[in-house]
Formats: structure tokens, C-alpha cells, sequence
């Protein structure tokens, strides 16, 4: 068993949970404080630590319980079911149809398009993950919330109504919409102007 | 017409693409999508894009242990250094 050594946190995973967080919270300053708090907390538990997973995998667990912390405290998800209501209009009418005859029908000027994907998929440079980790930070904030906790941290999506205290049936709008916003953005800001 | 509407709903269509990716559908719900998709290019190509990316998210997450995106500044990680060995000094106090 190896005993932890704050003393190399930075070094050995400081770029590693950072990154973790900024992906999941969408910013670089709370990232920071997240990161602050999970190395205190992990400081003043770290009698804790028993050595039966490694440090990193401690560590990250601190940092994802602040994170949660992060989205309660802030109430990101209160209200999560009237939010959906009000805003469910609008989003309709900005990606579907609303004419009785073509209801739920793809917007012309919305609708996906075909994309030039490389069959490779070792071929797709950093570029293009850069491209979608902005995609993904310009979520409003209820989306990127279990979007990130779906696919950045590869939760189970029970787990992520659990933590962020959200219903199931939520939980499906909030992926599915997320899901055609980030689509969208990857095309427009890559695929379409190839 | 009613029939029309639920089976050509583009909108029902990729939330049931994207359920699909995690969990498995209903068996009506599986008839309606894939019929949909039988006649639905646009569905098809939201499906093999979604998917795309779901590739994309797991390669970024699977690449953050060995080449992070983002990177500490060297004030920051100076910052936390220092926390940390006050605090771990403290603690052993």
C-alpha cells in the first residue's frame, strides 16, 4: 500500500482533475475552487485513504462529490421540470416544425446534414475535440450539468438523477436536447464549413 | 393523418434515438423508430452523428489521463502548491 503524497498532487494530477472539471463545470475559475476545496478535503481525510484504490481514483472521487456540491448548492437543477416546460416552446420552434401538417418535422435550416465523417477514427485530430469541449461549455448550464455527468465522467444515468436530483423523464429531455444543441454546434462550427 | 404524425415525428424520433444509445426501448417504441428511420434520412444521419459523438466524448474522457485538455497555469498550480503543504502541514499538527 502506498500512502498519498500531497506534496505531488499538482504534478502527478493536477492537470488531470483540473481538466476533469473544467469539462463538467464549464469554466476555469470555478474549476480552480473545485479543485482548491478537493485538495483541502482531501488533506483533512486523508487518514481516510486506505489505499485500496490509487490516489487519483481517491481523489477524483472527492472532486466529483464537489462537484455535485457545485450544481446543488447553486439550485442548477431546481425547478428543472417548469424550466422544461417554459423553454420547450422555444425549443421546438427553433429545431422542429409546428404547422399542424409537418408538426415535429425537422426545420429545413436546422436539420442535421450529412457529415464527412473519417472512417478512421484515430483520424480525428485534437482539433476536433477541442471543437466539441466548446460545444459543450456553451450549454446552458442545466444541460451541460448531465450532459458532461453522461459523457466527459460516463456516469449511469440513475446515478446522475440521484445526485442531481432530477426525475427520470427530465433526465431524457435534458440528454435529447443537449444532444441535438451539441450536434448542431459541432456541425456548424466544423463539419458544415469543410 | 394521426398515424402520419407520430410515425413522421422527427422530434419524437431523436429522443428515442438517443435513449436507445443507453437503454433498450419498448417494443412499440422500437417499431415506431425504425420505421421512422426507414423513411427519415435526416433522423438517419442525426443517428450516425450522435453516435459520433458519443465516440468523440468517451475518446476526450479517455484522454484526460495522459493528455489533458487543460492545463493548470504555472500561478495556479504555484497557488495550490502552496495550500496544500500549509494545509498538510497544518494537519499534522
Amino acid at each position: 500500500m502506498t500512502s498519498p503524497n500531497p506534496a505531488e498532487w499538482i504534478r502527478k494530477h493536477g492537470d488531470y482533475l483540473f481538466s476533469l472539471a473544467v469539462l463538467r463545470v464549464g469554466n476555469k475559475q470555478t474549476a480552480e475552487d473545485l479543485l482548491q476545496e478537493t485538495f483541502l478535503a482531501a488533506i483533512r481525510a486523508i487518514n481516510d485513504f486506505r489505499g485500496d484504490s490509487s490516489e487519483r481514483t481517491w481523489l477524483v472521487s472527492i472532486l466529483k462529490n464537489k462537484i455535485i456540491d457545485h450544481y446543488r448548492k447553486r439550485d442548477v437543477l431546481r425547478e428543472t421540470a417548469s424550466y422544461l416546460d417554459e423553454s420547450d416552446q422555444s425549443f421546438h420552434q427553433g429545431f422542429f416544425e409546428d404547422d399542424p401538417m409537418r408538426y415535429g418535422h425537422w426545420r429545413r435550416e436546422r436539420a442535421p446534414r450529412e457529415w464527412a465523417i473519417s472512417v478512421e477514427p484515430d483520424a480525428m485530430d485534437g482539433e476536433l475535440g477541442a471543437v466539441l469541449q466548446q460545444c459543450m461549455q456553451s450549454l446552458p448550464e442545466k444541460l451541460r450539468s448531465v450532459f458532461t455527468a453522461k459523457y466527459i465522467e460516463e456516469e449511469k444515468s440513475e446515478n446522475i438523477c440521484k445526485e442531481l436530483g432530477i426525475t427520470s423523464s427530465n433526465y431524457w429531455v435534458l440528454i435529447h436536447r443537449a444532444k441535438i444543441i451539441v450536434r448542431e454546434c459541432l456541425g456548424r462550427n466544423w463539419f458544415d464549413s469543410k | 393523418m394521426l398515424l402520419r404524425n407520430v410515425l413522421y415525428n422527427c422530434k419524437e424520433a431523436t429522443l428515442l434515438i438517443v435513449k436507445r444509445e443507453q437503454r433498450r426501448l419498448s417494443l412499440l417504441a422500437r417499431l415506431k423508430l425504425y420505421y421512422h428511420l426507414l423513411h427519415c434520412g435526416v433522423c438517419r444521419s442525426f443517428q450516425t452523428q450522435s453516435m459520433f459523438i458519443n465516440n468523440l466524448t468517451h475518446k476526450i474522457a479517455g484522454s484526460l489521463d495522459y493528455d489533458p485538455p487543460y492545463k493548470l497555469s504555472d500561478a495556479t498550480a504555484k497557488r495550490l502548491g502552496a495550500i496544500i503543504s500549509e494545509e498538510s502541514a497544518r494537519n499534522k499538527e
